[in-house]
């Protein structure tokens, strides 16, 4: 079986990398090969397909299969895609066990830079003034008058999304 | 920079012996891969894949970097926007990495069984294990690399700059990203990790905070704003102010000088067709001609039919009459058989049924109904035994007692309820009249009251509205009931009605219970029911009915007055109520411009809590404290600054005022600008790789199975080579 699958990879690749579609239809002894073998399915989905010829052409889709790959996707990732779910920095920093190390040596998280000594500036947060007052309702930072009557007319969404853009909206979990 | 390009599969793959080392600048924003030694990445693109699915077969695709969005009309991309293989600055999803590495290799050309070339690959400072061992483990095992180097990118942005004479061997890189901003101070051309510093804030920030900024103050060009077109604007516009506070000034006293720094940016617009005037004469005069013909056929129609109606009606009654003829004249004997010919059983019913068919006659030729008050004059027989006492009446009479009482009554009700209508007609009329005179003898002071009238009335409307809805998608703003924050969710009389059930679940049982008492009390009951709160809404209240009354008198007298929406069309929306002018369809940049880079220097403003890049380079200064030895006093005059966010104008002249802020008087400072901010870092690699002790830094498969996660951790490549 395998024979088959290697020659059939060759094709594909040839025809992934530009070579005319002739392929198509494949030759009947390969179809049968491949249906026997889980692990090439989508091999197979691959080169019965019709891309548009356009798609080809630009060569936009990642081929499946590489040859210079010693761990094909396919083999890797047989679902199309992970099991797991990649941890997020998140959660990555926890696992990497900071506090066994001397504080003094260099790591991801001690060298974030500390708060700012400057005091924070508030700015208007519809216009970018520099704002002295804040609304008690809605909690947005505004300029003047003018600033305070669109804030005001804001539906509750916007007012959500202007809060957000300086993370001070109320997040319900 | 180009987003899209087709990138060219590289043919001279071959070319390269086996111990070429391949450089990777594997940036937040863009990946680059080259060959060591060569002055460019061959292959450039975006750090992103997307994975739609095809619209026809139903597979999943994936797609690296940036293509013709022309061609993605055969994907559905609905579920799968752009990906990257980053979390901050850190890669983490290596399903990601694996894509882009293999478009990266593809089009480099790579062709063989596996890449059997070293590999020299950026990270970012102070890379967590973790990741750095999936990132090792993905080449030796997937790509069956034989060696592996890390290094920062800054790190090899600041080595390229010292070859080229740029900055000097002691001094401070400032690197500004996509993702984050780092300072890292550099002692005998060394990064001192140490005393390095990252705000977590870089190029993606401000574009995203302009493209929010953008599509909150122009939300009907959302679909304009994509991305990349975001971007574009920030490379195009953005600039960095010299002083914040005095640059917004400007624009708030709406200067001279921040008219000409307001961009505009105008969108695809197509002025519609200009009207005309309007139809011609003629025109008119068709349509109006047509519209008549019609009428006069609907007319015809109906002439017909009341016709037909007639002729019918009248055969029935002639039909009728004839019966009721014969059934006179007969004698009783003969009279069931006569009937049996026809669907009355009596004589009576051929009477009422005549009666009623000449009733209807009467209706359809258009005479005046006879009404049934008209025979008033035999009311006294009519209601003959209303007056006789109920015991000289047998039990037949007294019923129909009863009912001629029922219908006196109910028709002496008609008789009032239409004197009191003709009375309130007569009224207004008089009040019309009235105000008729008022009217000519002084209009404007009686246009005046109209109208304070009219606005008291609308007013008093509107808030009993709003008393009604509270909250609302104004978030019952200009209400001058105050007191009603947001989030109140239950209008007035809902909350009425919570108040009585809580007060009736929890005032039970204290004290005596006297509860139905008296009569009232179960008024309650009525008040708690849900269907209380709306009956209101039924009945139209006396203010509407007025207010409607005001403004149509007003809309008749008064040519400046028009009726105003209830509401008012929001402003979140493109005014539709007058045609769209070229106008409506400008994105102005004005503040903008400035507000959006000022992030870097203050992250504060998207809340972010870390020093901006000016005080970043005092607190790198200050953290290399006792291992500088004195070097620090001198470490400011060579500062690079490189990373595709400095490129932003104005940036050198910012930062130099603010570090010359932190730093003591007399401080010799020197602000360098990289040579290529965005390439040097893969050209400062690629010089790197191709020395001659590079195979040093690199370490195999084999080593790194054998010294473990421990040593990688603290494996670190030195740069001066």
């Amino acid at each position: 079986m395998t024979i088959g699958i290697i020659r059939l990879s060759d094709i594909y690749y040839k025809y992934s990398t530009g070579a005319p579609p002739c392929l198509n239809p494949v030759p009947p002894l390969f179809n049968v090969l491949l249906q026997e073998d889980r692990s090439c399915h989508r091999l197979k989905r691959y080169l019965l397909v019709d891309m548009e010829a356009e798609v080809v052409d630009a060569e936009m889709v990642l081929p499946t299969h590489m040859r210079f790959k010693k761990i094909q996707m396919y083999d890797k990732y047989p679902k199309g895609q992970a099991r797991v779910r990649w941890k997020h920095l998140k959660q990555l920093i926890p696992a990497e066990n900071y506090q066994n190390y001397p504080p003094e040596e260099p790591n991801y998280v001690n060298i974030e830079t500390p708060p700012s000594m400057h005091p924070c500036k508030r700015i208007c947060d519809i216009t970018g003034y520099e704002a002295p007052y804040i609304d008690p309702r809605t909690k947005l930072r505004y300029a003047n008058a003018e600033v305070f009557k669109v804030i005001r007319s804001l539906p509750n969404e916007y007012v959500q999304r202007y809060l957000t853009l300086r993370n001070a909206a109320v997040v319900l979990r | 920079m180009p987003f899209i390009s087709k990138i060219q599969r590289q043919s001279d793959y071959r070319r390269f012996s086996s111990n070429h080392p391949i450089v990777i600048d594997n940036g937040g924003s863009y990946f680059r891969i080259g060959w060591a030694g060569e002055s460019d990445p061959r292959v450039i693109f975006r750090n992103i894949i997307q994975r739609p699915r095809h619209k026809i077969t139903g597979e999943t695709i994936t797609v690296v970097g940036d293509h013709d969005p022309a061609l993605l009309k055969y994907f559905d991309c609905t579920r799968s926007g752009p990906r990257s293989a980053f979390d901050s600055n850190v890669v983490y999803q290596f399903e990601i990495m694996e894509y882009i590495l293999d478009f990266g290799l593809d089009r480099l050309g790579a062709d063989q069984s596996q890449i059997n070339h070293p590999v020299l690959i950026t990270e970012c400072l102070c890379n967590p294990v973790q990741s750095r061992s999936k990132m090792a483990e993905l080449l030796f095992e997937t790509y069956g690399v034989p060696s592996v180097a890390f290094g920062v990118d800054a790190a090899f942005s600041y080595k390229h700059n010292q070859q080229l004479g740029i900055c000097s061997d002691d001094g401070l890189a400032i690197c500004s990203g996509f993702n984050t901003s780092h300072v890292i101070p550099f002692l005998n051309g060394e990064p001192v990790y140490e005393a390095s510093c990252r705000t977590n804030v870089g190029g993606y920030h401000v574009t995203d905070y302009l493209k929010q900024l953008v599509s909150l103050k122009y939300p009907h060009h959302m679909s304009h704003l994509t991305w990349e077109k975001v971007e574009d604007l920030k490379m195009e516009h953005c600039y960095i102010a010299q002083d914040y506070a005095s640059e917004v000034r400007l624009f708030q006293r709406e200067d001279k000088k921040a008219e000409e720094k307001t961009r505009c940016w105008q969108l695809p617009w197509t002025p519609l067709p200009v009207e005309e005037a309007g139809p011609s004469e003629e025109e008119l005069a068709r349509k109006a001609a047509l519209k008549e013909k019609q009428g006069q056929r609907l007319r015809e129609m109906a002439e017909a039919k009341r016709f037909n109606r007639i002729n019918d009606l009248e055969n029935e009654t002639r039909d009728l009459e004839m019966l009721l003829q014969r059934l006179r004249n007969a004698t009783e004997h003969d009279i069931p058989s006569i009937l049996a010919k026809t669907v009355y059983t009596s004589q009576q019913e051929v009477e009422s049924a005549l009666s009623k068919a000449t009733q209807s006659l009467r209706k359809a030729k258009g005479e005046p109904i006879e009404s049934v008050e008209k025979s008033d004059p035999s009311s006294a027989d009519r209601y003959n035994l209303i007056s006789i006492p109920d015991e000289m009446l047998t039990p037949d009479q007294i019923k129909q007692k009863r009912k001629q009482l029922f219908i006196k009554s109910t028709s002496e009700a008609r008789q009032q309820k239409k004197q009191k209508q003709l009375e309130e007609e007569l009224e207004r009329e008089r009040q019309k009249k009235l105000e008729e005179e008022r009217r000519l003898e002084n209009p404007e002071q009686y246009l005046e009251e109209l109208r304070a009238k009219h606005r008291d009335l609308s007013e008093k409307v509107e808030q009993r509205k709003r008393f009604k809805t509270n909250g609302g998608h104004t978030n019952g703003n200009q209400n001058g009931s105050g007191g009603v924050g947001r989030g109140e969710r239950l209008n007035s009389s809902q909350r009425e009605r919570m108040r009585l059930l809580t007060t009736a679940a929890f005032d039970r049982g204290k004290g005596e219970d006297t509860f139905g008492a008296r009569d009232e009390d179960w008024q309650l009951y009525k008040l708690m029911s849900k269907d209380n709160d709306d009956d209101d809404d039924d009945k139209p209240d006396a203010d509407e009915a007025e207010l409607t009354r005001i403004s149509s008198r007003l809309l008749e007298i008064d040519p400046t007055f028009f009726k105003s929406e209830p509401g008012g069309a929001s402003s979140s929306e493109a005014p539709r109520f007058r045609p769209l002018t070229k106008e409506d369809f400008q994105i102005i940049l004005g503040v903008e411009r400035f507000r959006c880079p000022e992030i870097l220097f203050n992250p504060n403003l998207i809340g972010i809590d870390q020093a901006g890049l000016d005080e970043m380079v005092g607190i790198s200064i200050r953290r290399l404290g006792s291992k500088g030895g004195g070097v620090e006093e001198r470490i400011t005059d060579s500062i690079l600054l490189t990373g595709g966010s400095c490129l932003f104008p104005g940036m050198r002249e910012r930062l130099e005022a603010g570090i010359r802020m932190i730093r003591p008087s007399g401080t010799a400072i020197k602000i360098l600008r990289a040579s290529d901010p965005i390439l040097d870092a893969w050209r400062g690699a690629s010089t790197y790789a191709s020395a001659m002790q590079f195979p040093q830094q690199t370490f195999s498969r084999m080593d790194y199975y054998e010294k473990g996660e421990d040593w990688l951790r603290s494996y670190r490549p030195t740069y001066t080579i």
